[in-house]
């Protein structure tokens, strides 16, 4: 009773003070700007600046800033991609376009490539690219057993400016992995200096602090990059994300859409994307009792996407039913979008006629899942709550990043989980063959040998208009075996503080390109 | 000289015996540092080779003694997770920022809690004790990262006193360096303090009512001078051993704090190097910060030795 006054007094206050809080957080209008399908457009009243500063904030660090180094993470790869070109370089649409190299033709009906190096490219250091640094990245590349690089037979020097590159066998599509980046062949230490062609370079990296970029004066395009500095600034988490934004430590972030709305439309310009992977159900098609089909199928039918996305992503994101992301359009089999509509009675009477019903024979189902990712968190909860509708006690086993990549990735041991896996280039084989019986990264354990001879048909079909054919027939062998629960397209917004950026270019591919982003008046 | 002698001798186990521990402990962790830095494009013969490298196919024994004859001649190693870099140079990278906010902290623990431990306890009853009080159990009762989170919104956000997320290095402007540290040093301080200022106060209330402190009234010793000559020196000591704690655990790198206000100390290298299995980084944190609470419990002993010569003479 003694103190019994003053506690009442900084009770008041401390009532006040979240008060306080939750208005300045709390603002949460669901149809406010962010929920409009397009960015912002350039008015007339907008005048292009040149120069100035970006400072991007991020949760995660590139694990290498090497090109050549195939183990990086997917933000590592996001960078590096402003930092380093290869021969050929991908645009907003999934074209390749001419980057180090100017042009390209092919010879002996596509066993062997020629490129012609671009003339008067520069290192950022401004030496001369010469052909033997494109020969010595091809063949490390190779040797470090980047995807599709197996294919090379050798790399030969021709001309002054030109690289012949022969394959062991025809490949119509080997030109999406010729993006790996050029390097110089007499860098001792390609970890601690990084030397490439892209539009920035690397001017310093303290490990989790920042990763200052700077505009490459040999750059080959005079028009690019707009901005003088880039500095990516590494936080804790997305919450401190959202307070270094609000408080103006950093100017950009890329946020999924609960977070973005989280934010006051009035301040910031959210620029709509997506995360170009797919967020995916798996299912170890190896384990009891997943590896009946009818299980399988069951789950998928007892999913509702769209309500995961509507209760879990505030509406933003887009089914996609394929293994393949739909932004990929030319491969996407868009018929596909809902291979399973929500259908609890008919997941019932599924697992019935695999011998599963109530009690004791009631089916049952842990999905494990990266507990780094809240988004993935958030779905799992979605689901657990639907598959009880059907009759499937399913439960949620959190991990951490490295404990899943062991156990689950790598190990394979694991009932279902939820993840979404992303592309290194813009192939839709980047998505398709880790479901190739003996595909090394097929932690699905999926085995079907119609899909290993359509995907096999594929890769031999010359005529692209076949191919494209055999690349949607493949991912209908996948939804017709009901492989996994393929749910969405993540939305994933890049936010700029409200009218000072503008210039962001979306790709299928988890990238960011900085070249074309600028400041504006 | 003997007790120096045995404390360094029980300070050397418990460093061997935590470094065995968490070598212990990390082969039951699941999670495998290989296949962390290869992601998941790796394949089986690259996941072998890269643990070959590593030295992870060794046994656990081998591989303990390895570390232990490397880090005995100060060869640290590099880390994993942060390719090309030395373990001791991060380390001594991280080691002055979380010393400077370790250091102001405490400044802010030492000036608060003496002053108002007093003022409490000389006005026990009063209106200021009871407002004290209530400040300080309130104190106890918000953990520091809540205060962390509490002060950026409030301070950063609203009152713009400081931009959330900065961080200036100390090489860069140690002005600006010690500003950013501010807050974080009271988020780590206030609770601290608070719990400081309630044994204090408990201590001294305590002491006044022994029979030492009449007789020092009735030599005519005033209130103030029996306070400050007398009672404050035996006070002290059992608030000696809870401030070796603190101290402990603040220099050991205010992991939360630092997680919360972005700043680049131990702590931070700490959660990083356990998110990436980065053994040989976690291995050298966990002796570095076995090494800093066994010292700070030490040095507190020594001085409650030197300030009491009853427990020197047992």
């Amino acid at each position: 009773m003694k103190n019994k006054t003053p506690v009442l007094f900084f009770s008041a206050a401390l009532v006040f003070v979240f008060c306080a809080c939750s208005r300045g957080g709390g603002e949460n209008p669901e149809t406010g700007a962010f929920g409009e399908k397009t960015g912002p457009s350039v008015t007339a009243a907008e005048t292009p600046l040149e120069g100035g500063e970006l400072r991007f904030g991020l949760t995660t660090e590139p694990a290498t800033l090497d090109p050549l180094n195939s183990a990086n993470t997917a933000d590592g790869r996001s960078i590096l991609f402003n930092v380093f070109e290869g021969l050929v370089k991908p645009d907003g649409e999934g074209s390749l376009l001419p980057a180090a190299a100017e042009s390209w033709t092919l010879e002996q009906e596509g066993l062997v490539y020629v490129f012609t190096l671009r003339e008067g490219l520069r290192f950022h250091n401004g030496d001369a690219v010469t052909q033997e640094d494109v020969k010595f990245t091809l063949e490390t590349a190779a040797r470090a057993g980047f995807a599709g690089f197996t294919l090379i037979e050798k790399v030969e020097a021709a001309g002054s400016r030109d690289i012949r590159v022969t394959l062991r066998e025809r490949d119509p599509e080997f030109l999406p992995y010729i993006t790996v980046g050029i390097v110089p062949k007499n860098n001792a230490d390609r970890e601690k200096n990084p030397i490439g062609t892209g539009p920035f370079l690397i001017k310093s990296y303290t490990a989790q602090q920042s990763l200052v970029l700077a505009k490459n004066p040999h750059y080959w395009r005079k028009d690019l990059p707009h901005l003088d500095t880039v500095s990516f600034v590494f936080v804790a988490d997305s919450d401190a994300l959202l307070l270094d934004l609000r408080g103006g430590s950093i100017d950009a972030a890329s946020l999924t859409g609960a977070l973005v709305h989280q934010l006051d439309p009035a301040k910031f310009d959210a620029v709509p994307g997506f995360s170009a992977s797919v967020q995916v159900l798996a299912l170890n098609n190896a384990v009891k009792p997943l590896d009946d089909i009818r299980v399988r199928k069951a789950i998928n039918y007892a999913i509702d996407v769209q309500r995961i996305i509507d209760t879990a992503f505030f509406g933003e994101g887009r089914p996609s039913g394929s293994p393949l992301i739909p932004g990929l359009t030319r491969y996407y089999e868009s018929s596909l979008a809902d291979p399973y509509p929500f259908d609890p009675e008919k997941a019932r009477s599924l697992l019935a006629e695999a011998g599963y019903g109530n009690g004791a024979k009631k089916i049952s189902l842990e999905i494990t899942v990266p507990s780094n990712y809240t988004m993935h968190v958030d779905t799992a909860q979605v689901i657990v709550s639907q598959l009880a509708e059907a009759g499937i006690e399913a439960a949620i086993k959190l991990v951490d990043w490295a404990t899943w990549l062991a156990d689950i990735y790598h190990g394979r041991k694991y009932q279902g989980t939820i993840i979404s896996v992303d592309a290194n280039n813009v192939s839709p084989r980047s998505f398709l063959a880790r479901y190739l019986s003996d595909g090394g990264s097929n932690f699905m354990n999926f085995k079907s040998g119609e899909y290993d001879r359509v995907y096999a048909a594929a890769l031999a079909e010359p005529s692209e208009a076949k191919r494209i054919e055999l690349y949607k027939e493949a991912q209908k062998i996948i939804s017709r075996n009901a492989a996994g629960v393929y749910i969405q397209d993540i939305a994933g917004f890049k936010v700029f503080p409200k009218g000072r950026f503008r210039g962001l270019v979306n790709y299928p591919l988890y990238v960011i390109d900085l070249a074309s982003i600028y400041r504006i008046h | 000289m003997y007790f120096i002698a045995r404390r360094l001798v029980i300070t050397l186990l418990t460093l061997f015996l935590v470094s065995v521990l968490t070598f212990l402990a990390f082969n039951v962790v699941r999670g495998d540092p290989a296949s962390l830095i290869l992601g998941t494009e790796a394949t089986e013969e690259q996941l072998a080779a890269l643990r070959e490298e590593m030295g992870l196919d060794r046994s656990l024994p081998v591989r303990y003694v390895s570390w232990l004859g490397n880090f005995l001649t100060g060869n640290l190693g590099n880390s994993v997770r942060f390719r090309g870099e030395s373990i001791s140079g991060l380390i001594l990278d991280r080691l002055p920022v979380t010393f400077c906010l370790a250091c102001l902290a405490l400044v802010f623990i030492l000036l608060f809690s003496f002053p108002a431990a007093l003022i409490s306890a000389r006005r026990e009853g009063g209106l200021l004790d009871r407002l004290l009080c209530a400040c300080t159990s309130m104190s106890i009762s918000f953990p520091g990262f809540f205060l962390a989170v509490l002060f950026i919104w409030i301070f950063g956000i609203l009152l713009n006193f400081f931009s959330p997320g900065t961080y200036v290095s100390y090489r860069e402007s140690p002005a600006r360096f010690f500003g950013g540290l501010i807050f974080p040093a009271l988020a780590v301080a206030i609770p601290n303090a608070a719990i400081m200022v309630k044994f204090l106060r408990t201590s001294i209330l305590q002491q006044l009512r022994f029979d030492y402190v009449r007789t020092a009234y009735s030599k005519g010793a005033s209130a103030r001078a029996a306070l400050y000559r007398h009672v404050l020196k035996n006070a002290i000591i059992p608030a000696l051993t809870l401030l070796g704690m603190i101290i402990a655990e603040i220099f050991s790198g205010s992991i939360i704090i630092e997680q919360v206000f972005t700043i680049p100390g131990i702590g931070r290298l700490l959660i990083a190097s356990i998110a990436s299995r980065d053994y040989p980084m976690i291995q050298t944190l966990v002796v570095y910060i076995t090494f800093i609470v066994v010292f700070a419990n030490t040095l507190a002993d020594i001085c409650i030795r030197l300030i009491d010569p009853r427990i020197r003479a047992g």
